[in-house]
C-alpha cells in the first residue's frame, strides 16, 4: 500500500467527507507537534524565463471555517497565473511574497466550497478567507499543493494518516483502527495474525514509539491486540516515520508514529458515536468557553462477554473500556494555546469460579503550553506522564496469587521552531524519568490447605530499575534555491541508571555478583551521538529524488521472545551489563507523478545497521525472571530492501499496490552458534493492494488484499524416541519459515445524504475479514499422532476464518 | 509454580478467542546424519537397569524397530566397580546390567558407550557423568481421600468429585527434586516419562509435608478408582539437570502458543558427543495404599 495520505477532517463535517477520495491530500496536523508545521511554507513552482518583478508585495491573513472561526491549518491559498502559493500553517495563517498585480486567487481546503475571488494587490495586505464546509471537496489546487509538498519535503518513509483515510479500510470485526492502518504501509507488517504489534522494516515491535499526545504508549493493544488503544472517533492524525526520524524523536530504533488526539470543537457541541458488535464509543465535544476554550470526552466499551453464556461459558469477565479526554484553552490574539489530553484504559478478563482475573491497561497525560513569540518562532512546553500495569490475581480459600507490574514515565518537553527565510531552525530538550518494576509474585498458601501446617507467604521479587533519559537536539532544514532542500541535525542523548537499583553482573551467563547502588545514585550513564541528514531534489515539478541518513539509539526495551505479544510486557534498561541498541540507516527514494499527480509512482531503498540488538537465548525465561539480563544475547544485525509503490489518487476506482522486498538479519554470539540468521520479523516478500471503488457520494466499496512471505521458524529436522515418546530434534533457530499470509478483505459503506445544513448525519458500514477464509497459521505444532504412535503430523491453529462485520456510525 | 501461573493466567486470556486447529501439510528440511539416543536410568532399586540406544530419524518417518542400535559395549562404573551391560536376546536396542545392583545416593557416576553408529568400520565413544542425589528416607504414608479435586494440582469442582491420593512425608531442608508415578492394580498409570508428576519443593522445603493431594480421579474420568484398588507410589529424588532435562521434554511434547514460548530449543541432555537423551540417576521411595 502505500500511502493513505488523507485528509484530517474537520470536526463539523467529519463524517461525509469522502466523495473522491480519501486518498488525498496531506492532512497537516493542527497543533504544532507536528514536525513540520513550519508556518507559512512558501514554495513556488519553478517558472520559466521570468522577468524581474516590478515590486513585491505581501499578502497575509489567516483562513478560517466560516461557521466556528476555527483555523485552517495546511489549506491551500493558489495564485494561478503564477503558478504559485502558499500552505497556512497550524494556526491558519498564510504569508506569501508576489509581484504587484491584479490576480485571480483560489482558497481551498479539503471537505470545504473553494473560495474564488479576484484581488488587486498594489501594496502589502491582510486579507482572512472563511470557508464553508460542503461534502463536495477536493480538485486539483490542494492536490496539486499536497502532492507538491510531498515530493518536496526531505523525509524518506514518512506517511501521513488521517482519520478518514483509516475508516476507509475495511477491518476486522469492523472498527476502524490507527495500528491496523499503520499495518498496510508499505514496509510495516503485522507481527501475528489480529496483533497491534507491527514491524518496520524487520525491526522488532519495541523498536517502535508510539506517541499519544507526546506520550509514549508502552502496550498499544486491547483485547490481545485485535483492537488498539487508539479510538478513532477522537483522533486527529497520526504521522508515521519509517526510518528517517526527525531530530526531535529518539529512544527507538525503527520508527515513530506520531499520534494526536482532537480538541473539542470550540464553537459549536457535537455527539459522535458508534455501534458495532463487539463495541459502542460515544463523543461528546463542546465549548466551555465559546471560542476559547473547549472539552472533548470520549469513551468505548466491549460487549462480548455478554456473548458468552451462548457459547456455555458463565461466569467469565471480559471486556475492555477506554476513555480520552482533551482539554484546549486558545488566547484571544491566538498566541497561546494550552491543552491538556488524558488516556486511560483497561482490559479485564476474569473467571468468577476460580476467583481469576487478569487485567492491564495504560494511562497516559499531556500538559502541553504552545506559544507564538511572533508568527514564525514558536514553542511548545509539555508534561507527561505515561503508566502501563498489569495485574493478575487469583484467590480461592486455599491459597492466593497475585502479580502486579507496572513500566511508568514522567517527562518534560520544550520544542522550539524558528524559521527565517530560507531555514526552518528546530531545537529543544527532552528528559523522563522511567520506572521499571517487572513485578513480584506473591503466593500465600493459606492453613486450609491442610498439608502444610502453618500459613506459607511465598514471594518472588524482582528488582525495580530506575533511569534518567536527557536528549537535546537542533537541526535545521535549509531551501537551497527553487530544487534542493537540505537538512541536518543533531540529536545528543544520555541515559542514566540512577538508584535505588540492585544490579546482577554476569560471567558466562551465571550470576557472578549483585551490587546495590543507594537511591539517588548516577552509578551508570550511555551518552548516544545521533545525527540526522538528509537532502532532497526537486528535479522538476513531478520528480523528486530523495537521500537520508539516519543514527538511532534505543535504551530500553522490552523483554519479548515470541512473535506474538501478550500483555505480560517486561520492560527492561540498558544498564552497566547491556548496552544500547543503535542502529545506522541509509534510504534513497525516488518518486514520480504523472498525469497531473493522478498517478503517483514511488522506489526506495534502505539499508540498516544495528549494534547490540536483543535477542534471548534458547528457552529463554522472561518473565517473572529476575535474572533477565542473563537470558540476553546481543549482537550485530542488519535490514536492507526495496519499496516500490503506485498509487492513483483520484477517479471513479482508485487506490493502491505497493510491494516490499527485504531481508532483515541478525548474527549473536550464543545463538545458532554465532552465524547469521533471520531476525524474528523476517518477511523477504509482501505485497499490498487498496482499491476504493467510488461510484457515489453515498456509497463506497472498499477491498484490500495483503500477502506476506510466512515468519520465520523453527521446526524440528529429526526425532528421538524417548520411553516410546517421540522428541523432536530442531533445526537452527529460524531456520525455517510458516506458511505464506494472504488474505481479502472487503467492505462497503453506506452514507446519509450528504447535506450541509443538517447537522446529524450518519453511516453504516457491514465488512467481511478474510473473505475467502484463508486459514493463516498462527502457531504450528509437530505432534505424535495419539491413536496411531508410529505416525507424527504438524498441526496448525488458526484464529480467524471469515469474520462479517456490521457498524453504524453517527454524528450530530 | 511459575509456570503454572503463567499457565493459568494464559487460559484465562485465551477465553473467547475463537481459535480453531487443524492439521496441515509441513514440508521439512531432511533431517542432518541420525544421533545417538540414549536413556539409561540407575535408580536406588535393587534390579536389572535398563539403558534404550537408538538412532534419530526424520522427523515424518514412521516407527520403526530398525532405529535400535545394536551391538553396542556398555557399562556403568563408580570409580571403583564396572557394572556390565548387555543387550537383551529378544529386543534390539534393549540393555540390562548383567548383575542386580543399586545406586548409592551421594555416589558419581559415569555411563561409557561405544558403538559404530555410522557404520565407518570404526566405533564412536560416548560417556555421560551423573550425581545421584540424595533423598528422604521414606514416604510415611499415602491417604485416599473421597471429595473434590483438592488443590493445588485440581480445583474444586462440584460438579467432579471422586478419590485423592495424599502423600506424608518429610522434605529434606535441601532444595530438592521431586518426580511421580502411580501403578493401579499393576498398571503404570503415569508413564512414559513425560507424563509423569513433578514438583519443585520451594514450598515445602524442610517442612513436614502432611497430605499433599498429589493425585485426583475424578469418579467421571478415564480411570476411576473404586474401592479395594491398590495405588503403588514411585517417588524420584531426581538431580536439577535431570528435572531441567525432564521439563524440556515435557515442553517439546507439548504444543506451545506465539503468545508465550519462544522459538523452540532442543531438549539438553548429558551424553557427550553429540547424542541425544539422559544418563539419569535418581533415588526412588516407595509407597502403597487401599483404596477405602
Amino acid at each position: 500500500m502505500i500511502r493513505l495520505f488523507l485528509h484530517i477532517g474537520r470536526s463539523i463535517s467529519r463524517v461525509w467527507i469522502f466523495a473522491l477520495a480519501g486518498l488525498l491530500v496531506w492532512g497537516g496536523l493542527p497543533g504544532l507537534t507536528s514536525v513540520w508545521a513550519a508556518p507559512s511554507q512558501v514554495w513556488a513552482a519553478p517558472t520559466q524565463g521570468q522577468a524581474a518583478p516590478p515590486t513585491q508585495v505581501r499578502l497575509k491573513g489567516v483562513v478560517r471555517d466560516a461557521d466556528n472561526k476555527e483555523a485552517l491549518p495546511q489549506a491551500a491559498i493558489w495564485l494561478p497565473a503564477l503558478r504559485s502559493g502558499a500552505v497556512t500553517d497550524a494556526q491558519g495563517k498564510f504569508d506569501l511574497s508576489v509581484p504587484s498585480g491584479t490576480y485571480a486567487i483560489e482558497v481551498r481546503f479539503l471537505g470545504y466550497a473553494t473560495l474564488r475571488d479576484t484581488l488587486q494587490l498594489k501594496s502589502d495586505k491582510t486579507l482572512n478567507f472563511d470557508l464553508r464546509s460542503t461534502a463536495k471537496q477536493l480538485s486539483g489546487v490542494e492536490i496539486k499543493s499536497r502532492q507538491r509538498e510531498q515530493l518536496r519535503n526531505n523525509i524518506t518513509g514518512m506517511e501521513k494518516l488521517s482519520m478518514e483515510s483509516i475508516k476507509k479500510l475495511p477491518t476486522l470485526l469492523g472498527e476502524a483502527d490507527l495500528l491496523k492502518s499503520v499495518q498496510l504501509l508499505p514496509g510495516i507488517i503485522m507481527t501475528s495474525e489480529g496483533s497491534s504489534g507491527f514491524s518496520v522494516r524487520g525491526g522488532s515491535p519495541d523498536q517502535n514509539f508510539i506517541l499519544l499526545d507526546r506520550a509514549p504508549i508502552y502496550n498499544p493493544s486491547h483485547a490481545l491486540g485485535f483492537f488498539s488503544v487508539f479510538n478513532n472517533d477522537v483522533m486527529e492524525g497520526a504521522t508515521v516515520y519509517k526510518g528517517d526520524i526527525p531530530v526531535q524523536f529518539g529512544g527507538r530504533l525503527s520508527s515513530v508514529i506520531d499520534a494526536t488526539m482532537r480538541e473539542g470543537d470550540f464553537n459549536r457541541y457535537h455527539l459522535t458515536g458508534g455501534v458495532g458488535l463487539l463495541l459502542t464509543r460515544l463523543t461528546v465535544e463542546g465549548p466551555v468557553v465559546n471560542d476559547l476554550f473547549s472539552f472533548l470526552v470520549a469513551g468505548r466499551r466491549t460487549y462480548f462477554d455478554a456473548f458468552l453464556p451462548l457459547f456455555d461459558i458463565e461466569g467469565t469477565r471480559l471486556y475492555f473500556y477506554d476513555a480520552n479526554a482533551k482539554l484546549a484553552f486558545r488566547s484571544r490574539n491566538r498566541k497561546d494555546k494550552i491543552t491538556l489530553s488524558g488516556y486511560m484504559g483497561r482490559d479485564v478478563a476474569g473467571v468468577g469460579m476460580m476467583n481469576a482475573s487478569a487485567d492491564y491497561g495504560n494511562k497516559a497525560l499531556d500538559l502541553s503550553w504552545h506559544h507564538f513569540f511572533s508568527d514564525n518562532f514558536v514553542m511548545t512546553v509539555s508534561g507527561l506522564l505515561s503508566d502501563y500495569r498489569y495485574l493478575m490475581g487469583l484467590s480461592t480459600d486455599l491459597f492466593n496469587l497475585d502479580w502486579a507490574a507496572h513500566m511508568t514515565d514522567y517527562g518534560g518537553q520544550a520544542d522550539f521552531l524558528y524559521t527565517h527565510g530560507a531555514h526552518a531552525l528546530r531545537f529543544g530538550l527532552s528528559s523522563t524519568y522511567h520506572i521499571y518494576d517487572p513485578g513480584d509474585v506473591h503466593i500465600n498458601l493459606l492453613e486450609a490447605m491442610s498439608f502444610i501446617d502453618t500459613t506459607i507467604d511465598w514471594s518472588y521479587q524482582q528488582e525495580r530499575f530506575h533511569t534518567l533519559e536527557n536528549a537535546c537536539y537542533i537541526g535545521n532544514e535549509q531551501s537551497l534555491g527553487e530544487h534542493f532542500l537540505l537538512k541536518y541535525g543533531l540529536r545528543v542523548s544520555s541515559f542514566s541508571n540512577i538508584g535505588a537499583d540492585s544490579v546482577y553482573y554476569y560471567t558466562d551467563g551465571a550470576v557472578s555478583e549483585q551490587q546495590y547502588y543507594p537511591k539517588g545514585k548516577f552509578y551508570h550513564t550511555y551518552w548516544g551521538f545521533e545525527p540526522r541528514v538528509g537532502l532532497s531534489w526537486l528535479i522538476d515539478s513531478t520528480m523528486s529524488l530523495k537521500l537520508n541518513y539516519v543514527r538511532t539509539v534505543q535504551y530500553t526495551q522490552m523483554a519479548q521472545n515470541s512473535t506474538s505479544g501478550n500483555p505480560l510486557d517486561v520492560w527492561f534498561p540498558a544498564n552497566p551489563t547491556l548496552s544500547p541498541q543503535t542502529a545506522d540507516q541509509g534510504a534513497i527514494g525516488f518518486e514520480k507523478h504523472f498525469k497531473n499527480d493522478e498517478w503517483e509512482t514511488s522506489i526506495e531503498f534502505y539499508y540498516r545497521y544495528l549494534r547490540h540488538v536483543v535477542d534471548f537465548k534458547d528457552r529463554a525465561n522472561v518473565l517473572g525472571n529476575r535474572y533477565l539480563y542473563g537470558e540476553v544475547r546481543t549482537g550485530e544485525g542488519q535490514a536492507y530492501g526495496m519499496e516500490v509503490s503506485l498509487k492513483r489518487t483520484r477517479g471513479l476506482i482508485n487506490g493502491s499496490l505497493s510491494y516490499t522486498l527485504s531481508k532483515s538479519t541478525r548474527k549473536i554470539e550464543g545463538v545458532n552458534r554465532g552465524e547469521v540468521y533471520p531476525s524474528p520479523y523476517d518477511r523477504p516478500h509482501a505485497l499490498t493492494a487498496l482499491l476504493n471503488i467510488e461510484p457515489h457520494p453515498r456509497h463506497s466499496i472498499n477491498i484490500n488484499w495483503v500477502f506476506y512471505s510466512g515468519l520465520p521458524a523453527t521446526y524440528p529436522h529429526g526425532k528421538a524416541i524417548i520411553d516410546g515418546v517421540w522428541v523432536p530434534i530442531y533445526g537452527d533457530r529460524n531456520s525455517d519459515r510458516m506458511p505464506d499470509y494472504h488474505r481479502l478483505d472487503i467492505g462497503y459503506t453506506f452514507r446519509s445524504k450528504p447535506n450541509p445544513l443538517r447537522r446529524f448525519s450518519w453511516d453504516l458500514s457491514v465488512g467481511c475479514y478474510n473473505v475467502y477464509a484463508r486459514k493463516n497459521p498462527w502457531t504450528i505444532s509437530f505432534k505424535q499422532d495419539p491413536k496411531n504412535p508410529g505416525q507424527s503430523y504438524a498441526e496448525m491453529i488458526y484464529l480467524f476464518s471469515a469474520v462479517p462485520s456490521i457498524t453504524f456510525n453517527f454524528k450530530w | 509454580m511459575k509456570k503454572l501461573s503463567i499457565y493459568i493466567v494464559f487460559l484465562v486470556l485465551m477465553i473467547g478467542a475463537a481459535a480453531c486447529t487443524e492439521k496441515i501439510n509441513i514440508e521439512l528440511k531432511g533431517s542432518t546424519e541420525p544421533v545417538l539416543v540414549v536413556d539409561a536410568r540407575l535408580s536406588t532399586d535393587t534390579t536389572q537397569h535398563t539403558i534404550w540406544l537408538s538412532r534419530s530419524s526424520d522427523y515424518y518417518a514412521p516407527t520403526t524397530a530398525a532405529l535400535a542400535v545394536s551391538g553396542a559395549e556398555v557399562y556403568i562404573t563408580d570409580g571403583e566397580q564396572k557394572f556390565e551391560f548387555s543387550e537383551h536376546p529378544d529386543t534390539n536396542g534393549l540393555y540390562r546390567s548383567n548383575e542386580r545392583f543399586c545406586g548409592i545416593m551421594g555416589t558419581h557416576y559415569t555411563l561409557h558407550i561405544e558403538v559404530d553408529l555410522n557404520q565407518d568400520g570404526k566405533k564412536e565413544i560416548y560417556t555421560a557423568e551423573s550425581d545421584l542425589p540424595q533423598m528422604t528416607e521414606r514416604i510415611d504414608s499415602l491417604k485416599t481421600v473421597y471429595a473434590l479435586g483438592l488443590p493445588p494440582f485440581n480445583i474444586p469442582d462440584p460438579k467432579h468429585p471422586g478419590w485423592n491420593i495424599l502423600l506424608y512425608a518429610r522434605d529434606l531442608p535441601t532444595k530438592d527434586y521431586y518426580m511421580f508415578t502411580i501403578n493401579i492394580n499393576g498398571k503404570d498409570y503415569d508413564r512414559p516419562l513425560s507424563q509423569m508428576k513433578w514438583m519443585p519443593d520451594d514450598f515445602t522445603q524442610g517442612l513436614y509435608i502432611a497430605g499433599l493431594p498429589l493425585y485426583f480421579f475424578p469418579d467421571d474420568g478415564d480411570f476411576p478408582l473404586h474401592r479395594g484398588d491398590t495405588v503403588r507410589l514411585e517417588a524420584w529424588g531426581v538431580s536439577a539437570d535431570f528435572y531441567q532435562y525432564f521439563r524440556d521434554l515435557r515442553e517439546v511434547t507439548q504444543p506451545s502458543t506465539p503468545m508465550f514460548g519462544g522459538s523452540p530449543a532442543n531438549v539438553r541432555g548429558n551424553i557427550s558427543d553429540g547424542a541425544f537423551g539422559f544418563f539419569a540417576t535418581y533415588a526412588v521411595r516407595h509407597g502403597m495404599v487401599v483404596v477405602e
